[in-house]
């Protein structure tokens, strides 16, 4: 044990903290090293007067400061601080997630309608020229069923008459309807006369939407309503029809025939959104008549002579005339006619001639039609 | 205020209980940040933190934390630390204690263990000895011998508080005493070297 190591562990040795062994060696050390006993005499003296001198020198705590009631208002304010912040914690973690969601469902739904508003309005633009294809049609029945009123509904129904007496009638060789096959080549007239305005003026949608209702409600309601015509109507109502109605009130008799025949189509066509679009569609089809306006005076003029020839020989012999009539027109113009001339022609003949043409108005004119035609033929 | 009746009190009414611990505790927990800290303003602004922690945690505690007193300790010495951490500045500075301080200091000195006429010289070294040492000693050196001469906590008792070893306790200690009978060796007055 040497002085160095003594001066290491003079204040264990002091404390009494060291082993019995170390502390005999230092003892022994000491006893012979006057500078180890002076260091170990004043280990001895601060360990002893180190406490008070600590004391003296930090002082007691005789009182606190003058502030403690300052300060307790202040903690009383940060005590009060602390619940509103745990408070809102919960509150801004609600808050910053919603806001992001919003954030991303507007871009989104920007996105969306960015890239495909482009895209409908091309395929709609495209499909008019070429008649149309499946999907589109789809789509545009919804809005004229929704967005066309009465007369509307009128025009799109009797163009399905037209085009159902059609289909039904050319298995059925007896049926006179040729005869309205004859206004129906000029309604394809119409057709082909429309889609050159619509395509410019219009914005396209409205005649696809005529075209894709006829298919679908001629296949409900057509063979339900068609044989009673049939039999009822025999092929003297149709040149009737033609003589009594002029060209331009044919549709509208057409009309007439067709709302008692299909009341059904009527009640479902009739949806409360139907006076919105109303005013959006009567202003795209007032433009679309009068280009098509020229080619009614034709498919009046064609029917003319052709009822007038073909109707009076029907009477008298049924079965020639029908098979003569059924392979000029209807085969070729039904197919194509029924999807083309319907919306065209629905447009067109009602809101010019019939502006406020309400349902009632349709079926009065139909019945004194067809008993006044009856008569005549059988004369 | 016992640790036992402190848990009741708290379950029944936690504002109640702070108050209480507030103006039971409120001058130990001020003086000895101030004797850790050296400064009356600092002291302050531990004290207001201090207790704005007890007032958080003290519904979470248990006996089994040591006695209340111990408790605080520990909150006052982490407060200390997290300040001097804080005040860089004020680190570097270690602004001394005014004459007034001292003044004050010395005229709640307790002077008693001093009795001896011979030691009085000692004393008064010693005494001065310490308040530059406190002054100069690290935070841990000087918690250490706050904690055991000022405040009279057990070594096993620091080193629960400070959570470390009692050896570290010890070490930390000697190093304090080391210092401060290095200080009286150097000075050519000391009675020792006499």
């Amino acid at each position: 044990m040497n002085c160095k190591q003594i001066d290491k562990l003079k204040e264990a040795y002091v404390d009494g903290l060291l082993a019995p062994a170390v502390a005999a060696a230092i003892t022994a050390h000491a006893a012979g090293c006057p500078l180890c006993t002076h260091q170990l005499a004043l280990a001895r003296q601060v360990a002893g007067g180190l406490g008070a001198a600590v004391k003296a020198a930090i002082g007691r705590p005789a009182g606190a400061p003058a502030n403690t009631q300052a300060l307790r208002g202040q903690l009383a304010r940060q005590r009060a601080r602390l619940w509103p912040a745990s408070r809102r914690r919960p509150a801004l973690a609600f808050v910053i997630p919603a806001l992001l969601l919003l954030l991303t469902a507007t871009i989104g739904l920007a996105q969306y309608a960015a890239s495909h508003t482009p895209d409908e309005a091309t395929k709609r633009t495209l499909p008019v020229p070429k008649g149309g294809g499946t999907e589109e049609p789809r789509r545009t029945p919804t809005r004229q069923a929704t967005a066309r009123p009465s007369a509307t509904r009128r025009a799109t129904e009797e163009p399905r008459l037209t085009a159902t007496h059609e289909a039904t009638h050319e298995p059925g060789p007896t049926n006179t309807a040729r005869p309205t096959e004859e206004p129906r080549p000029t309604t394809t007239q119409e057709a082909t006369h429309e889609p050159a305005p619509t395509n410019t003026a219009r914005p396209s949608e409205e005649p696809r939407p005529t075209v894709t209702h006829e298919p679908t409600h001629e296949a409900s309601a057509t063979p339900t309503h068609e044989p009673t015509r049939e039999a009822s109507a025999t092929p003297t109502h149709e040149p009737t029809r033609e003589a009594s109605a002029t060209p331009t009130h044919e549709p509208t008799h057409e009309a007439s025939a067709t709302p008692t025949h299909e009341p059904t189509h009527e009640a479902s066509a009739t949806p409360t959104t139907e006076p919105t679009h109303e005013a959006s569609a009567t202003p795209t089809h007032e433009p679309t008549h009068e280009p098509s306006a020229t080619p009614r005076p034709a498919p009046s003029a064609t029917p003319r002579p052709a009822p007038s020839a073909t109707p009076r020989p029907e009477p008298s012999a049924t079965p020639p005339p029908e098979p003569s009539m059924t392979p000029t027109v209807a085969p070729t113009h039904e197919p194509t006619a029924t999807p083309r001339p319907e919306p065209s022609a629905t447009p067109t003949t009602e809101p010019t001639q019939q502006p406020s043409p309400t349902p009632h108005a349709e079926p009065t004119a139909t019945p004194h039609a067809e008993p006044t035609a009856t008569p005549t033929p059988r004369i | 205020m016992r640790e036992g009746t402190l848990t009741l009190a708290q379950a029944a009414a936690p504002d109640e209980t702070f108050d209480m611990v507030f103006s039971v505790h409120h001058d130990y927990v001020y003086h000895l940040a101030r004797a850790l800290l050296g400064h009356p303003q600092d002291a302050e602004d531990v004290t207001q933190e201090v207790f704005l922690r007890v007032y958080k945690a003290l519904p979470s505690y248990t006996a089994e934390r040591g006695t209340l007193r111990t408790w605080l300790t520990r909150i006052v010495v982490n407060s200390c630390q997290t300040h001097r951490r804080r005040s860089v500045l004020r680190r570097l500075w270690q602004r001394p204690p005014t004459a007034g301080d001292q003044d004050a200091v010395q005229d709640l000195a307790d002077s008693s263990a001093w009795g001896a006429p011979e030691s009085q010289a000692l004393q008064a070294e010693l005494r001065q000895t310490v308040k530059t040492l406190l002054a100069r000693l690290g935070l841990e050196h000087r918690t250490v011998l706050v904690l055991h001469y000022y405040l009279d906590f057990s070594c096993p008792e620091i080193a629960r508080i400070l959570d470390c070893s009692e050896g570290t306790v010890y070490s930390r200690l000697h190093y304090a005493r080391r210092r401060v009978q290095s200080q009286l060796a150097s000075q050519p007055g000391t009675p020792v070297e006499r």
